[in-house]
């Protein structure tokens, strides 16, 4: 289990990573690809199936097709000189960004989180590994976060209808 | 997996608390009626859109008023599986929003997108600005994370698309530009949350378990944790580290939206905030260091911005950043503070608020669609003598903005100082004694970039060589009709501040 908890995690830093540094964005579009399915893999050694399974269809699936068409339909000739990398504002997000990661890990070793009561438990009954989480993800859905589920259905109504509202837009004479 | 009996009984309980839901089912039935009458009428739609859109805020409004007056003791609680919870103060809070809604419906129609005939009027604008309220409302009751998280995003994905609406290129770049910030801010925000739940086990805030786990014995990870989650929460207020988009997209967007913006999402989350700071334990001062360093630093870059602006929407931009420091700067006392004074800022800051972007639109409106830069403010030169009423409620919108008597925002900065003075005893942190002093100190500096304006109005002659356009009868009466209206509220809840403050006085934080 360790083994393969490390054997993934490793993947998806080497794939993000790989990310990081592409070039191109087709290349950047694939190791997206292995960064989702390791994120995937995390979540089934977590025992969490159902998250799992919806972050394959979703994003493996969903997202990353509509980026790859994305890409296909806006891509340019290439222009690959004057990215000037090493700008001032650069070098200081880049002191910013290691100093805030510096804190995390440092935060991250130092918590004792292995005496909080919610993980104790948690420890102890070892529930989640043996059933499927996708039962009680329903009764959930259905119960307790009733309300904030429903508010989804709102909030997707509103971005569907703001889209095509900005897509129609583009066939007027105005400007966009 | 619970048993079939228990699923039962809870969503009896459920079914029952829909009912205290009552105000938000109208918003629902509002957005849902306007989507589906903006795809019904085809001709004359605009003003029948608007009149549904005002009639549902009006009965929103009603059914609110409703809830506050049954309410007003032991109603405090939970409800909905502990995702909201119900006391006055959240209460108050839902009038206050769909009071500033409702007047934003009555700006929408001085608005430049809402009169030109080629640009053809559409109703998502509508039914988009109650999506922002149903979220508002959910915002200012939210006491578990993702309910909290699920509204503010709502709030946030139809503002980006509110800030597009004048369908120019300026707006388009002006909303991308907030769709990155936004989207950024909200990652801060969820990577803050997922620490707080691993550290706490639980999304449910509030509960006196929570409150001791996150605060009384803080580790580094915990004030990691709580400052990638406040990022979010900053990012909607427009205080300091995160203000840097509020200048491009009030500049970009439609005028009545961005009064809109100014005040109801603010609102919304300093009741958030303002529950938060209810659980800050007394004896510690990190906490009070924190804020006031945030509100003093969001005060400084408001004020001090504010001069170097050319154009009005910016500088009002630059002023509601401001001002945002100041309401901030009452979070200050934790459990302690003076929750009327918070409240009558806030309203004080809408109206004059409101009046401001009205007028911004009305004069936009007289410098003609030829002017290139209706937003521009050498264009006010002179103005005042053509233009004598709107001229004049622009510097009572102003000097209440800056705190001047006789108008309200005097009163509401005399409240704010005196609750500010009575905490430094209270404490005796020095600490909030040099906030004070800067908050005197940098109101006196707004004065000057607040008359910039009434400046060019009065003493400038007019050298513009575009005349000023006429507008419609109907448009001229309704434009002095509503300006009337507001510049007479600053002035009479200065003499008569009873008017509102003996309903705030009731108001407490469960």
């Amino acid at each position: 289990m360790t083994f393969f908890f490390y054997l993934f995690a490793t993947l998806t830093l080497l794939m993000t990573l790989l990310l990081l540094l592409s070039k191109k964005l087709i290349h950047l579009a694939f190791s997206f690809l292995g960064v989702l399915l390791g994120i995937a893999a995390l979540f089934v050694l977590a025992g969490a199936d159902f998250l799992a399974v919806a972050q394959i269809l979703v994003y493996a699936g969903g997202v990353l097709v509509l980026i790859i068409i994305g890409i296909m339909l806006t891509q340019t000739a290439p222009k690959e000189n004057g990215q000037n990398i090493t700008s001032h504002s650069n070098i200081i997000s880049a002191v910013l960004v290691l100093v805030l990661f510096s804190m995390l890990v440092y935060a991250f070793i130092s918590q004792p989180f292995e005496q909080q009561t919610w993980i104790q438990n948690a420890q102890i009954q070892q529930k989640t590994l043996q059933t499927s989480t996708l039962p009680s993800t329903g009764i959930l859905l259905m119960t307790q976060y009733l309300l904030p589920f429903e508010l989804t259905a709102i909030l997707l109504l509103v971005a569907i209808a703001g889209a095509i509202t900005l897509l129609q837009y583009k066939n007027k004479s105005r400007i966009l | 997996m619970k048993p079939h009996n228990e699923v039962v009984v809870f969503l009896q309980s459920l079914y029952k608390d829909s009912a205290l839901l009552m105000p938000e089912w109208v918003l629902c039935i509002t957005f849902l009626g306007l989507f589906v009458a903006d795809l019904w009428f085809k001709k004359q739609r605009i003003w029948l859109l608007w009149s549904l859109f005002a009639g549902g805020l009006v009965a929103t409004m009603i059914v609110t008023i409703l809830q506050f007056n049954s309410c007003s003791c032991q109603f405090e609680q939970f409800f909905f599986a502990k995702m909201l919870y119900l006391d006055t103060f959240g209460v108050f809070f839902k009038l206050f929003l769909v009071g500033a809604t409702l007047l934003t419906a009555f700006l929408i129609p001085l608005s430049p997108t809402f009169r030109a005939k080629e640009n053809f009027f559409r109703g998502e604008y509508f039914y988009l600005i109650v999506a922002v309220l149903i979220g508002a409302y959910l915002v200012a009751m939210a006491q578990h994370l993702l309910m909290f998280y699920l509204a503010l995003e709502l709030i946030s994905i139809a503002s980006y698309l509110l800030v597009g609406f004048n369908f120019d290129k300026k707006s388009a770049e002006g909303s991308l530009k907030y769709i990155l910030f936004g989207a950024f801010s909200s990652a801060m925000m969820l990577y803050g949350m997922s620490l707080l739940y691993g550290l706490t086990g639980t999304l449910q805030v509030g509960e006196p378990q929570w409150i001791t786990t996150i605060f009384k014995t803080p580790t580094l990870l915990h004030y990691l944790a709580l400052s990638f989650f406040a990022a979010g929460i900053l990012f909607k207020l427009a205080a300091f580290p995160f203000h840097f988009w509020t200048p491009d997209i009030y500049e970009s967007a439609p005028s009545p939206v961005v009064a809109f913006f100014s005040v109801v999402p603010k609102a919304a989350v300093l009741a958030f905030v303002f529950r938060w700071a209810s659980w800050f334990p007394s004896g510690q001062l990190e906490w009070v260091y924190a804020v006031g360093f945030i509100a003093v630093a969001t005060m400084l870059v408001g004020n001090l911005a504010a001069f170097w602006q050319d154009n009005i929407k910016r500088l009002l931009a630059y002023s509601s950043i401001g001002q945002a420091g100041f309401l901030l700067a009452m979070v200050l006392v934790g459990k302690d503070f003076n929750l009327s004074s918070l409240l009558f800022y806030l309203i004080s800051y809408s109206i004059a608020n409101f009046l401001a972007f009205a007028l911004v639109d009305i004069f936009a409106h007289f410098f003609g669609q030829q002017n290139e830069m209706p937003y521009a403010i050498e264009n006010y030169k002179g103005i005042g003598t053509v233009k004598g009423l709107e001229s004049v409620a622009f510097l009572l919108a102003m000097l209440s903005l800056a705190g001047i008597p006789p108008l309200v925002g005097f009163s509401a900065k005399l409240l704010l100082y005196s609750t500010l003075w009575e905490n430094y005893h209270l404490l005796a942190s020095q600490w909030i004694l040099w906030i004070l002093f800067l908050s005197v100190f940098l109101s006196l500096v707004a004065l000057f970039y607040y008359l910039k304006v009434p400046y060019q109005t009065f003493f400038l002659p007019n050298t513009s060589a575009i005349p000023l356009e006429r507008p419609s009868t109907f448009y001229d009466v309704y434009a002095k009709v509503l300006v009337l209206i507001l510049s007479l509220a600053l002035l009479v809840l200065f003499f008569a501040p009873n008017i509102i403050m003996a309903a705030i006085q009731q108001i407490k934080l469960g």
